[in-house]
């Protein structure tokens, strides 16, 4: 018995072995653990860097705005720093394990539900119930009052007229509404550096020693938030405003950030965000160790294709067909139906690769109860 | 004086059929103590809630649709009587009542939902049923230790041989159909899941590069395989009965470390010991009763309801042989045999689907498919009222628990389920009749997605049962 234990393992060895004529050797160096440290300090960590970075140059461009609130070109700068602020925001979105989870400051930021990113009337009513207007009076309120959406609705609008801004700005309660887009500004700087700093000073250790592979491991919860996101693009992003929960017919109001005709950039972003993590490439575009090797590791196939390759070329795809839909959002889903229907299938084509194609070969585990093994 | 008595009766245990009693009581024990800590361990984890009380929708078992959880506090009750239960059994008091109500109790929870199922759940329930029937108090027990007063807690059937063999086959089977099952393609010439599980557990000392390895899936695939064959008749003969329980051990060790599968790996490794010799079961039981309670020892020596006395003598004259085959215990056998011979069928009955079972599922629980596959999905209803034609998509998510939504997302006779599920809530909240169709696409054991199920059926009109899914796509 034991001698054919042994004569068979031999053989199977001899035959694995013999069969490894494949990019393994490219990998040497690769483990998990490399990865996350990689994606730590690499791309998580320069991430909410950006994001703080951007939201401070917005609260400047706040200040230079609101010392002279009758200067278009200042406020248009601050439209352009937000618009700043919020790409680099959704390309860490992604990342909302640890600091930004442990002490809920999503809803700080980006209060998203169900197609609902704003509660305009209680904002208004927040602006004139004010009394000394100032980050701690923001940090009584609710989410749907507060984070980049808010600021955004403050300094937008919707006709594209920013002397309905500054008039708004200038006029009665103008003061107020001045005092709250400032302590709004000071408030979201404050989230970014809180959530910078947890993951510079200690987070990014706990993430990257969590290396193995039940439901809180670094990579479970990764791969839980990446599926979570690519789901939320394509369902509440795209998907909403399509139309989908409306038995087809179109909700342009549904689609995020409508007044800054931004829905269309924010999508591409949060979808770099979840590129970055997959490619464990930085903000700035530099490429290390990601999922994509992890894939490449193991070999993983879809059809005769290197799996990591078919979702690098997927993601492109996906940019593709964004960048071709001719009009902002709201007006597309009305107007542009197949080039916003076309983009919609493809979200959900990068959707299945991500969730069911990369899930199924890195063996992580994404419910906490016991299992057969299955 | 107490000490010839310990010496004679530990000779005569040494005979033929002596020590079957200790053999049942050990095993009667070890089962106790797991399911204390089994159950224990589900009540701490929250598990109740999680499973039982959270869901506004339980997948039930075909033909058990009537079985439903119990409201809360109710159902947590449940779980305090199993764990008491489990108590009893260990201390072997009021035995019979005991097992019977621990295995009504315990195969109830496992029919509630089938997103938990888990095959040793239902090797527990087996080993339950087994247990109904078999004099497993009359030695170091309770019951025994109180017969004079309370003698009808003691059956009438004696300690027989083929019980403990029944006892080994049904721990047996576990090993041999999960052998077989690892006969298939996946798990021999390609590793899967074991080359994706392994990598993923990198993160080890020592082991973890070892683990990336292609040749250590492959090696690992083929041993277990090996292993899970031989293991039954490995254990029954002396000569391999050691070497081969060490490798149990360490087998099970190793899946307890690298997987997941909470408290199979003990109950393999504790429930193997059945097939040594009922020498060591009695030395282990004699050195646990010597220390905790001395002054049970002379009653609990002794065996069955015929051993009047404490004496060893007494203990000699119950065997006798006429009386060994009495026409209850021949029934008995007969109607067990049947038992086992049934769950020797039942892991083949994936067969008559043709096809791979890993990707249909028809026929994939109760048959031993342990560790097989790394599977999931993506699913989406697509839901059409017929009255207006307008239609909708549904995410499962947003009905069921995040382990009901991952389980049933690639098991077809949950997606129809749900399905069914569905039209009926439609129905019942004014929408009115719809058709519903699904977009699933799933993964086996590292190949592609593609769609499990043809996105073209209207699933209201399929129906549940044990008729082939036609409506499932072939994996390609």
């Amino acid at each position: 018995m034991k001698k054919i234990v042994i004569l068979i393992t031999v053989i199977i060895a001899i035959w694995a072995c013999s069969k490894t004529n494949d990019p393994v050797d490219a990998f040497q160096s690769f483990d998990r653990k490399s990865m996350l440290t990689n994606l730590g300090n690499n791309v998580i960590i320069p991430s909410f860097d950006t994001f703080y970075q951007k939201s401070d140059l917005l609260d400047i461009a706040i200040a230079a705005y609101t010392a002279d609130l009758k200067n278009e070109q200042k406020l248009v700068a601050v439209q352009l720093a937000w618009i700043e602020m919020a790409k680099a925001w959704k390309q860490a979105a992604v990342f909302k394990q640890g600091p930004i989870e442990d002490k809920f400051l999503l809803s700080n930021i980006d209060f998203s539900s169900k197609g609902s990113y704003l509660n305009v009337t209680l904002l208004e009513k927040t602006i004139t119930d004010g009394i000394t207007i100032d980050n701690a009076y923001i940090e009584t309120k609710g989410a749907t009052v507060k984070g980049i959406h808010a600021i955004e609705y403050l300094i937008f609008d919707k006709a594209k007229v920013n002397a309905n801004i500054i008039g708004g700005f200038t006029g009665i309660a103008g003061a107020k509404r001045t005092s709250y887009l400032k302590a709004l500004s000071v408030n979201l700087k404050n989230q970014a550096k809180i959530i910078l700093d947890d993951w510079k000073n200690g987070y990014v250790s706990t993430f990257i020693s969590a290396d193995s592979r039940d439901i809180n491991s670094s990579l479970g919860i990764l791969s839980n938030k990446l599926i979570d996101l690519i789901y939320t693009v394509r369902d509440e992003r795209m998907g909403a405003p399509k139309g989908n929960r409306n038995g087809g017919v179109p909700q342009p109001d549904l689609a995020e950030s409508v007044v800054s005709e931004s829905s269309i950039l924010l999508i591409i972003n949060e979808l770099k965000g979840i590129e970055n993590a997959f490619l464990g490439r930085t903000p700035t575009g530099t490429e290390g160790i990601g999922l994509d090797d992890l894939l490449d590791k193991l070999e993983a196939k879809s059809g005769d294709e290197l799996l990591s390759k078919k979702i690098k070329n997927q993601f492109s795809l996906v940019y593709t067909k964004l960048n071709a839909i001719p009009k902002t959002l709201p007006i597309a889903v009305v107007e542009n139906k197949t080039e916003v229907q076309a983009a919609y299938d493809e979200i959900k084509r990068l959707q299945v690769m991500l969730e069911v194609d990369m899930i199924n070969n890195l063996g992580v585990l994404l419910t906490f109860s016991d299992n057969d093994g299955d | 004086m107490t000490e010839i008595k310990w010496l004679s009766a530990l000779g005569f245990r040494m005979s033929a059929f002596a020590n079957i009693g200790s053999s049942l009581a050990f095993f009667r024990i070890t089962f106790g103590l797991l399911m204390f800590v089994a159950e224990l361990r589900f009540i701490l984890k929250g598990w109740i809630t999680d499973f039982y009380v959270k869901p506004q929708f339980f997948f039930t078992f075909y033909g058990f649709g009537w079985i439903h959880p119990l409201p809360e506090p109710y159902i947590e009750w449940v779980f305090y009587g199993l764990v008491f239960l489990s108590i009893l059994i260990t201390l072997g008091l009021f035995y019979r009542f005991a097992i019977v109500a621990f295995f009504l109790l315990f195969t109830y929870v496992e029919l509630l939902d089938k997103s938990v199922y888990l095959n040793h759940y239902y090797q527990v329930s087996l080993l339950a049923f087994l247990m109904c029937f078999l004099p497993m108090n009359h030695v170091y027990s309770l019951d025994n230790l109180f017969k004079n007063k309370l003698s009808f807690l003691l059956s009438n059937t004696y300690t027989q041989s083929w019980m403990l063999w029944a006892l080994r086959v049904q721990v047996g089977m576990v090993y041999f159909f999960g052998g077989v099952a690892k006969l298939r393609y996946d798990w021999l010439f390609t590793a899967q899941p074991l080359r994706i599980w392994l990598s993923a557990n990198e993160h080890l000392p020592i082991v973890g590069h070892l683990l990336t390895e292609k040749w250590v899936a492959f090696t690992l695939s083929w041993l277990a395989m090996m292993f899970d064959l031989s293991a039954p008749f490995l254990l029954s003969f002396r000569k391999t009965r050691l070497p081969i329980y060490i490798v149990v051990v360490i087998f099970h060790l190793l899946t307890h470390y690298l997987f997941y599968i909470g408290m199979f790996p003990w109950m393999m490794i504790f429930t193997a010991l059945i097939f040594f010799p009922a020498d060591l079961h009695e030395r282990v039981l004699r050195v646990l009763s010597g220390s905790t309670s001395r002054k049970l020892n002379p009653q609990r020596r002794c065996f069955g309801k015929l051993s009047k006395t404490s004496s060893g003598k007494n203990c000699q004259t119950n065997f006798n042989v006429g009386r060994f085959f009495n026409p209850i215990s021949i029934k008995l056998l007969y109607f067990l045999g049947l038992f086992i011979l049934i769950q020797c069928l039942i892991p083949f009955r994936s067969y008559f689907y043709g096809g791979n079972v890993l990707w249909h599922e028809q026929g994939f629980r109760f048959s031993w498919n342990i560790m097989l596959m790394e599977k999931n999905a993506s699913l989406e209803y697509h839901i059409k009222i017929k009255k207006t034609g307008e239609e909708f998509s549904v995410n499962p998510n947003d009905f069921l628990t995040k382990i009901q939504a991952r389980q049933m997302s690639f098991q077809p006779d949950m997606i129809l389920q749900f399905a069914h599920y569905l039209h009926q809530y439609y129905l019942e909240n004014g929408i009115g009749d719809t058709e519903i169709r699904v977009e699933c696409y799933a993964s086996l054991n590292g190949r592609g997605s593609q769609l499990l199920i043809n996105p073209n059926i209207d699933l209201v009109k399929e129906k549940e049962g044990f008729q082939p899914k036609t409506w499932v796509n072939e994996l390609k």
